[in-house]
């Protein structure tokens, strides 16, 4: 049964035609969440008694930095089904979330720093959590580049999806050791990721924003997959039909 | 020995070849012609088992293949017999020193059995590429620009080399810019615009 | 057996990379004194850090020695055709790698512990580290060469796909030096090392096939 629903979604046509649908839903549910999310944690949330209102930019570094971090998981994801399975489709779904991920990793990043500047006085500070996310963004940066540079073909997919597994693996082993390296030499734990008890009235927010964040992140991930699947199947008759129908 | 059924590639926004179908017997000789670009050496890469994308299908009824491409595969700082006992490794099989001395006299290289291939000329590293063909066992030759940087007597005793493997069942798939009179080619395939 | 035959020939008929190497890591650990300053208390909180990077660079410099070249003339195409296992072909390109570029740094650390007021004990658990630590660069290296093989400024890239990658030896090998001994950080350099060498060749040999495929 699984394996039936596997392999019709895993034909570019039927996941097409089907996923077509969630793409209402998908936009709906984002608008929603993240106009609720934005307005109650940069206006209504209480002010927070240390940092005033400038704590409030973790309503877009927190989604940011979580997403980060799993759109990398589920990009890794899709590379081991592309490799094990060969599929496509797989491949396709990879390519589309890196540059999403790379881009959320970049804002989470840039969030920080802006956190950072009137927390400590300085825009970058080697705190596990950033130093963690500039790494994470090498990792993108590493799985775009060696796509890109492998020149059109099989071969560049397959490249890209065994260096995003072999990042998925070494990810946790990377964001231990950063967050040892950080322990020691700070004793005096100070850390942008410290989370002091939160009230229901901050974290509430918090929540809308990240579920929002991720409803938009797939959003525009099925957007491009459908956008890619049609580009690489361009010459196939489905698409030749179905676009013809729409001139 | 070799059969293709609808082979083709497409590389890089055009089908370099499309719906090749072809059958290479034990005893029989195929050579490939085609303009350079044509993606003669792509096909010798898809049926030397390289690379997988392709569409169609190769039915390989051998257990093992050897192929030699235009770039001879020998490393400049060994010696053209380090270089013959490493491939044989490759391959899983050894051999005595007597027998790589001796492919390597029927090629006339007696002389540079211990001379680094980085000190010889390209027709010489030729000859060591092709002393291969010599202490092989593998049934199916795939050899990508087969008499390229040889002389005459060069091309002679490839010819000769050829000719023995074909007596005693093997199989051979060719390709070569200059024409070839010494081989008796069974099928020809040509590639490119025509 | 012929495999490793094979490699040690050719590392031993080219001294002049392995000198290369041995060059590099001496004179940039000799540019720091000069650019920083001669105090010794300075030098020596920070020599192990200092050493563990220039070691990294030497890995780095030298990651494609031994592919390029079978690469362009066509021996790996023959590897990944023949029956040995690609992956042992792998972890024997890795040993070669640590054999030429970094074995020959190891022995010199103590001479560079002394140019960065080192005490001895100190330089013994920088050693110990760099021991644990230089064979997990040599894999992640030769990965990282083999996968930017034919690539153009395929160097930069490699840069780019590896930093990641060498980030955890570093801080577990520079931790482990600098705290003399801390048990904890040695389990798990030596975790990651066995890691590593169960893997990262497997993954290697993939990124041969994908690389030949090209």
């Amino acid at each position: 049964m699984v394996w039936r629903w596997f392999h019709e979604w895993g034909s570019p046509r039927f996941f097409y035609a089907r996923s077509g649908r969630l793409i209402p839903i998908f936009a709906a549910l984002t608008l929603c969440l993240l106009s609720i999310g934005l307005v109650w944690g940069l206006l209504y949330a209480p002010a927070d008694y240390q940092q005033g209102h400038s704590y409030r930019i973790m309503y877009v570094h927190v989604p940011a930095a979580i997403l980060a971090q799993s759109s990398y998981a589920m990009m890794a994801m899709a590379a081991v089904v592309s490799l094990i399975w060969r599929l496509k489709i797989a491949d396709a779904a990879m390519q589309t979330a890196a540059p999403i991920g790379a881009w959320v990793t970049a804002l989470a990043l840039v969030t920080g720093a802006l956190w950072g500047k009137p927390m400590w006085g300085t825009y970058w500070v080697w705190d596990a959590r950033l130093t963690s996310t500039l790494i994470l963004l090498f990792l993108f940066a590493g799985v775009l580049a060696i796509r890109q540079a492998s020149g059109p073909g099989q071969s560049a997919g397959r490249a890209a999806a065994v260096l995003a597994v072999v990042g998925l693996i070494n990810l946790p082993i990377i964001k231990f050791s950063v967050d040892w390296w950080f322990t020691l030499h700070q004793p005096s734990s100070f850390s942008i990721t410290e989370k002091p008890a939160m009230p229901i009235e901050m974290w509430a927010p918090l929540l809308v924003m990240v579920i929002g964040t991720y409803s938009w992140f797939f959003l525009v991930w099925l957007m491009r997959l459908r956008l890619e699947i049609v580009r690489r199947e361009a010459k196939a008759d489905w698409v030749q039909r179905s676009f013809q129908d729409e001139l | 020995m070799l059969q293709a059924e609808s082979l083709s590639c497409y590389r890089q926004e055009r089908w370099l070849f499309r719906n090749l179908d072809f059958h290479v017997l034990p005893g029989q000789v195929l050579q490939i012609t085609g303009d350079n670009g044509s993606g003669k050496s792509t096909l010798f890469r898809v049926l030397a088992g390289l690379s997988d994308d392709y569409d169609g299908q190769i039915d390989w009824q051998v257990p093992s293949c050897v192929f030699l491409s235009h770039r001879f595969g020998l490393n400049a700082r060994l010696t053209a017999f380090e270089n013959l006992t490493f491939w044989m490794t490759l391959q899983g099989e050894s051999r005595d020193e007597s027998e790589v001395f001796q492919a390597l006299a029927q090629l006339d290289l007696s002389a540079q059995a211990h001379q680094p291939c980085g000190q010889m000329s390209e027709g010489q590293r030729k000859r060591v590429a092709l002393a291969r063909l010599i202490l092989a066992t593998a049934p199916l030759w795939l050899l990508d620009e087969a008499f390229s940087a040889l002389d005459q007597s060069g091309r002679d005793r490839l010819s000769t080399i050829c000719r023995n493997h074909i007596e005693r069942g093997g199989a051979l798939v060719f390709s070569s810019h200059q024409a070839v009179e010494q081989m008796t080619v069974d099928q020809t395939l040509q590639l490119g615009r025509t | 057996m012929g495999l490793v035959l094979r490699e040690l020939r050719i590392l031993l008929r080219s001294p002049a990379e392995t000198v290369q190497s041995l060059m590099f890591g001496v004179l940039v650990v000799a540019l720091f004194p000069l650019a920083i300053t001669p105090d010794p208390e300075i030098l020596r909180q920070l020599a192990v850090g200092l050493i563990w990077v220039v070691t990294l660079l030497t890995s780095l410099l030298a990651a494609e020695r031994s592919l390029v070249g079978d690469f362009e003339d066509g021996t790996l195409e023959q590897m990944v055709l023949g029956i040995q296992p690609l992956w042992l072909i792998c972890l024997i390109k890795s040993a070669g790698h640590w054999l030429s570029a970094l074995l020959p740094l190891l022995l010199i650390t103590p001479l560079l512990g002394l140019m960065l007021a080192m005490t001895p004990s100190a330089i013994l658990w920088l050693l110990a580290s760099l021991l644990l630590g230089t064979p997990i660069l040599s894999l992640f290296c030769i990965l990282g060469g083999m996968m930017t093989l034919g690539l153009n400024r395929g160097g930069a890239l490699m840069l780019v796909i590896l930093m990641p990658f060498l980030v955890p030896p570093l801080i577990l090998g520079t931790q482990w030096a600098m705290t003399e001994g801390q048990a904890f950080y040695g389990y798990l350099l030596a975790g990651l090392l066995s890691l590593s060498l169960m893997t990262l060749p497997i993954a290697t040999a993939t990124v041969a096939r994908i690389v030949v495929s090209r």
